[in-house]
């Protein structure tokens, strides 16, 4: 059964996507996450007491983690994956950039 | 309908049985002592001998603490923790925040534990606190939740291994969901005998799918306390302050009081206590008061759960006058969204909220995940069946999973038998060697069912034996527990017993089965 | 407690009206006899099974909804995984 699935999913190498998908689904995931929680504060409103943004940013990181991990081990496209991921590293790079200039 | 290609439910099936096998005993560890962990603070009452079960502060404190302060360095007056530990003793914490090489904000002062019926001193210790000699009555309680929390590894590395494994138990979960195809209608099926295998799958899945929302929430929860000290914390601090601590401190504790470094008199705690008791309903559980002695001192008073309430709650009340200042969120200054996301986390993860109901459900739970691992991880290695090395990992599941909970039993022993010694040291050191010795005798024992046979008697040997041994050793025995109102120690007893009979109860009920299942092998054949 | 012990007993009454007509399970513990239930009975099972939660969320009981979700979970699990005898299997 497995060798008939791995022949459908043998666009360019087998090997290569699997490692590529480790690699998304393992440590890309994790940093990914970390970076997502380093950015909510940004995204979320303070709230009633000045706290909300800080809080959920750290109540949401297994959240953060499960959706990014979920998403690099279902995807089919997994270069467009590469891209997102790098997409947002990119994205959060440049906001937490800026709040540092801006401090 | 499954929600899955199947292409994708081979990953899934991947990512379920690999993140369960290669961490999987890790995992099963953590859980164990978790769901042990939840009835933490009664095993330390029952291991000290226990206590009647007065208030807290049942004792006039005030003037016993204005003695206390007279005797330490006057910086150490900046902030005092009091509340009564398992032991039923009063631990008094004078201390202050001081930057340590590493650069990291440590506690530094002097502590006191005083008897809990007349406020003797019974020992004082001075120095940073993650350094003073470990409260020894606490040994056996602080052991069980430092495996679960750390994996008694040290900080930040046994935190990040314990945040993994919840996040690890979070992907199984979610899995777990989306490979099942009829989770709601596969509820009620009964377990198929007509294999082995599918016997087991089908056990397996029964108790993942019923474990299935609480499992979700127990990782979901103990990943966040995992990565929240160690990384959540740090990083939005760095993120959202530039890096300044203090300022993220503040917001998330509320701005200080105006500094006033006037001499001023304290108010009268037990007018205090009273006054906070009359206003929740319970008397408090600890009480906080910071720059004792001077005019813009504080008390911060902590109250546990109640019944209409599933948190603690904290109230505030000025230094000096003694006047109430309103209740204290857990973050922020005001009541918020947030401050309620918080305060449910706790008593979600340690089913602290309902008193000894809400921790049995919850110790149940930690059982139900425990199950569910252990037989998962049996499943995915007897599909291996053909292979060494999976046989070798498989060979370490009866070693692990009862070996754990014998090494606990162990660990009992160790606090008991340290007479004269630290007991905190002697804690560790009993549970390793039983945990040794369990990993020998799983080598040494061939047939698996002997060796099953073998460490569910010693499991229940050694329950059995700690009450005896918790008595022999000077601890009370029923009838004085029971003068002393010391009912927790009677009740730890007999769930040791219960538990222990259980075990044995099993092995004599296995040895029934396997001589009757003999006879009908051999006239088969 | 009593709202606890009220919500529990009620959910366990769902519980067991949906074990006795489950089909499958049918199959395993009343072995060639008629097949029983509907869906009206199903319906009701789950209904009973779930109202007492909501009524305590209506009522305010927060820590009695916990424990009683946490309680049935573990209930329901313990019931379902009993192993069926020998006569009793396929």
């Amino acid at each position: 059964m497995s060798a008939e699935l791995d022949m459908k999913e043998a666009v360019p190498s087998t090997k290569g996507r699997t490692a590529l998908r480790w690699i998304l689904a393992g440590p890309v995931t994790l940093i990914g996450a970390v970076l997502a929680m380093a950015i909510t504060p940004f995204m979320l409103p303070a709230g009633a007491s000045g706290v909300g943004h800080l809080v959920f940013a750290i109540v949401l990181f297994p959240l953060f983690w499960a959706v990014l991990f979920f998403y690099a081990v279902l995807t089919e496209r997994l270069g467009r994956a590469a891209l997102v991921f790098t997409a947002f590293y990119a994205l959060s790079a440049v906001l937490i950039w800026q709040a540092f200039a801006g401090s | 309908m499954s929600v899955v290609n199947q292409a994708q439910s081979r990953r899934l099936v991947a990512v379920h049985g690999w993140s369960g096998t290669v961490l999987g005993l890790l995992l099963y560890v953590v859980v164990l002592t978790g769901a042990i962990a939840v009835f933490a603070h009664e095993i330390g009452e029952w291991a000290t001998g226990g206590h009647a079960s007065v208030e807290a502060f049942a004792q006039p404190i005030g003037p016993r603490l204005e003695e206390l302060a007279e005797d330490v360095k006057p910086e150490y007056l900046d902030e005092v923790v009091v509340f009564s530990d398992s032991a039923g003793n009063i631990q008094v914490r004078f201390h202050t925040h001081e930057e340590r090489d590493g650069g990291r904000i440590e506690d530094i002062g002097v502590r006191y534990i005083l008897d809990g019926n007349n406020l003797e001193v019974l020992q004082r210790d001075e120095g940073w606190f993650s350094e003073l000699p470990r409260d020894t009555s606490g040994a056996l309680e602080d052991f069980i939740v430092d495996v679960h929390v750390n994996l008694y590894a040290p900080f930040p590395w046994g935190l990040y291994a314990t945040g993994i494994l919840g996040l690890l138990m979070l992907s199984a979960v979610i899995s777990g969901v989306l490979l099942h195809k009829h989770i709601i209608k596969d509820l009620f099926v009964s377990p198929r005998k007509s294999s082995k295998l599918l016997f087991r799958k089908d056990r397996h899945v029964l108790a993942g799918s019923w474990s299935l929302p609480f499992g979700f929430v127990l990782a979901f929860t103990g990943a966040f306390y995992s990565f929240a000290i160690s990384i959540g914390l740090p990083v939005v601090a760095m993120v959202a302050f530039g890096g300044d601590q203090e300022q993220m401190i503040e917001t998330i504790l509320g701005a200080p009081v105006p500094e006033n470094t006037a001499p001023a008199q304290l108010a009268s705690l037990e007018d205090v206590i009273a006054d906070t008791t009359r206003r929740n309903g319970a008397p408090p559980v600890s009480l906080t008061v910071s720059h004792w002695g001077r005019a813009d001192a504080v008390i911060s008073v902590f109250h546990g759960p109640t019944e209409e309430q599933l948190y603690g709650q904290v109230h505030l009340f000025e230094g000096t006058s003694g006047e109430y200042k309103g209740p204290k969120p857990i973050v922020g200054t005001e009541p918020s969204m947030g401050a309620a996301v918080v305060g449910l986390i706790g008593p979600l993860h340690f089913g602290n909220f309902g008193g000894l109901l809400s921790k049995i459900v919850w110790l149940s739970l930690g059982l139900a995940c425990c199950y569910v691992t252990l037989t998962g991880l049996q499943m995915w290695v007897e599909r291996r069946a053909e292979s060494k090395a999976w046989q070798r990992l498989g060979r370490l599941i009866p070693i692990v999973g009862y070996g754990t909970a014998i090494s606990l039993a162990g660990a009992g022993f160790g606090y008991f038998l340290s007479a004269g010694g630290d007991p905190s040291v002697w804690v560790t050191r009993a549970f390793v060697i039983t945990a040794v010795l369990c990993i020998m005798a799983g080598y040494a024992v061939r047939d698996r069912r002997l060796m099953e046979n073998v460490f569910r008697a010693a499991l229940g040997l050694g329950l059995l034996a700690l009450p005896v041994l918790r008595i022999l050793t000077g601890g009370p025995g029923w009838g004085e527990a029971c003068g002393a109102g010391a009912s927790m120690v009677i009740g730890v007893d007999l769930v040791m017993v219960i538990a222990g009979a259980a075990a044995l109860r099993s092995v004599s009920r296995e040895r029934a089965t396997a001589r009757s299942v003999q006879p009908a092998v051999e006239s088969a054949v | 407690m009593a709202f606890f012990l009220t919500a529990t007993a009620v959910s366990c009454l769902g519980l067991a009206l949906l074990l006795r007509f489950n089909k499958k399970r049918q199959r395993v513990y009343f072995k060639g006899r008629p097949q029983r239930g509907s869906h009206t009975l199903t319906l009701g099972g789950w209904l009973l099974v779930l109202i007492p939660g909501v009524a305590l969320l209506f009522l305010g009981q927060w820590s009695a909804f916990l424990s009683w979700f946490g309680g049935l979970t573990v209930i329901g699990w313990l019931v379902a995984v009993k192993k069926p005898t020998a006569e009793q299997s396929p």
